[in-house]
């Protein structure tokens, strides 16, 4: 059981990292919106190779990057792998002794929805990448973002950290009573990780009452915004190159829809 | 005048947990005092009545002669800062300089005000380099440091320390001990300090106040309280070392004379010093 650390890996100093934070999140959201609008499996993978490229140009951590695609490319394969059994009306083949059609058009958006999804969560990996993910939850109030899901969202990320390193205290404290050695069992040992669950909700709540108390102490009311933030101007330049990037993703779903013209099952076949 | 005073406080948790009984507490204004007490003594709850947190079930608490009522809380937790034992109860925002200023902002003063608090706050605590560091990368001592810089903020008259010295190795509590005191030297600051450190204790407090059961069963100067070794021994707590082991050379060596045990190191070297010079002259 490994401390969560969320901010290990955003340090550097690269243009990328430099970029203003507000930039980075809208320049994000948007490329994401024209990922989903596209129809051909391999324009996606243009944006997975422009994300892989500049996560090698910033110095950030290929490993944490391609560690942190590992949970979403093994759901997505799997919606991958059913939807040519499931979606669709030209049967192509079917498996044998099952019976169970396989469709050309399943094949074709079980592999659009992988590249997709696959670049729309490299886009949100580079991002939080090189950005503070506290930057980011700025950013999001500078964009008009609800002040009590901003400060809830901080409050979660400030004691995610503090919350994992009770959890790994806890496995340690069974651990160093053979809670998890080889001799016991995998259902014994799936309740002593529920015992860790349980023990941490309780916690967790405790915690909350104590950090609701420390509020309260220094004349928090609810009123306010819990942190304040100093209202920077978007710099030119960064603003320029945000420009440019909301081009290129737009100009992309374009090229798409009127240059490539619909979805050709021929192009992947 | 009296920063804080209780008249007949008493408190019952919602399961029926009777944690303060007829308690009748006062703390001169410039005062350093000391709240001992075994744990489970009702000590974090008597902490939590001074800043408002909880209100007496019976009985009075007044801050500055001003008894607390929920139409002036505001102004109690602007007169008497709460530091947590816990630092990470209390460091919730992204950055110190963010969790510093968060006690001003919620006073309402204009961001120039929060500012030049939030400066001065970390000057007085020696923590101006961590202004912009994440609360989780700091070290225990630095952290304690960052939430006694949050409540310095709001400039309080009183400050009230929750174990300030728990969990922290001895140089660094001492650090602690040091700056509270350079706080109440220069700002004037009324302390009241919860403590298990029976041996810190001489070092900083001009009152002791001894809590069991929530009850105060001793409350005066050191000297007089740790005079009283029976009782404090009877309600679990224990002699300052160095006061222990002049009690052990008096009662089994004979070696010294019946006036009071020293506290300190300083102390005991001064009757060490005196009782060699004596014995050089015989």
């Amino acid at each position: 059981m490994e401390y969560v650390n969320l901010e290990e890996y955003t340090e550097g100093h690269s243009a990328l990292h430099r970029l203003d934070a507000r930039i980075k999140l809208i320049a994000a959201i948007v490329t994401i919106f024209c990922i989903v609008f596209l129809t051909h499996w391999y324009l996606p993978l243009l944006f997975f190779g422009v994300c892989f490229g500049l996560v090698i140009y910033s110095r950030a951590s290929l490993k944490v990057y391609l560690k942190r695609l590992l949970i979403p490319i093994s759901l997505i394969a799997f919606i991958g792998v059913i939807m040519p059994f499931t979606y669709g009306s030209t049967i192509i083949a079917r498996v044998p002794y099952l019976t169970l059609p396989i469709y050309s058009q399943g094949i074709y958006f079980g592999v659009l929805v992988f590249t997709r999804c696959i670049s729309a969560v490299s886009v949100l990996n580079l991002l939080i990448l090189v950005t503070p993910i506290t930057t980011v939850m700025d950013s999001f109030s500078w964009f008009r973002m609800p002040a009590v899901i901003v400060d809830t969202m901080l409050l979660m990320f400030r004691y995610i950290g503090i919350l994992s390193e009770e959890s790994t205290r806890m496995y340690r404290a069974q651990a160093s009573r053979c809670g998890h050695s080889k001799s016991v069992g995998y259902f014994k040992k799936l309740a002593n990780y529920g015992n860790i669950a349980g023990a941490l909700l309780v916690r967790a709540f405790e915690r909350s009452v104590k950090v609701g108390n420390a509020m309260i102490s220094r004349g928090y009311t609810g009123k306010y915004n819990l942190f304040t933030l100093e209202k920077k101007e978007l710099p030119k330049k960064d603003t320029f190159v945000g420009a440019l990037i909301i081009a290129a993703s737009i100009s992309m779903v374009l090229v798409d829809a009127f240059v490539l013209r619909g979805v050709h099952y021929g192009i992947f076949f | 005048m009296k920063s804080i005073e209780t008249n007949n406080l008493c408190y019952t948790y919602h399961d029926g947990t009777k944690a303060l009984a007829n308690m009748n507490f006062s703390v001169e204004k410039g005062e350093n005092m000391a709240i001992l007490g075994p744990n489970g003594a009702g000590k974090s709850t008597l902490l939590h009545h001074f800043n408002g947190l909880l209100m007496p079930t019976s009985g009075k608490v007044l801050v500055l002669e001003k008894e607390v009522k929920t139409s002036n809380l505001d102004w109690v937790r602007q007169k008497v800062g709460l530091v947590f034992q816990d630092p990470d109860d209390q460091l919730f925002a992204r950055t110190v300089g963010q969790d510093v200023a968060f006690g001003p902002v919620n006073l309402g003063f204009p961001p120039d005000e929060v500012k030049a608090r939030v400066k001065w706050a970390l000057e007085a605590t020696e923590i101006t380099e961590l202004e912009n560091k994440p609360p989780q990368n700091l070290s225990s001592g630095q952290k304690k440091r960052a939430a006694i810089a949050g409540v310095l903020a709001m400039k309080p008259e009183i400050m009230v320390l929750d174990e300030p010295m728990a969990n922290l190795d001895p140089r660094t509590a001492s650090k602690i001990l040091k700056l509270l005191l350079q706080l109440n030297k220069d700002l004037g600051l009324t302390l009241i300090i919860a403590t298990h450190d029976v041996d810190l204790v001489p070092l900083f407090a001009d009152k002791i106040c001894i809590l069991n059961r929530g009850q105060i069963v001793l409350q005066g100067p050191p000297q007089e309280v740790f005079a009283e070794t029976e009782l404090i021994r009877k309600v679990d707590l224990r002699l300052p070392r160095i006061t222990h082991l002049f009690e052990i050379l008096s009662k089994r060596n004979q070696l010294l004379t019946d006036k009071q045990f020293p506290l300190t190191i300083g102390e005991a070297r001064k009757e060490i010093v005196e009782l060699l010079e004596a014995n050089n002259k015989h």
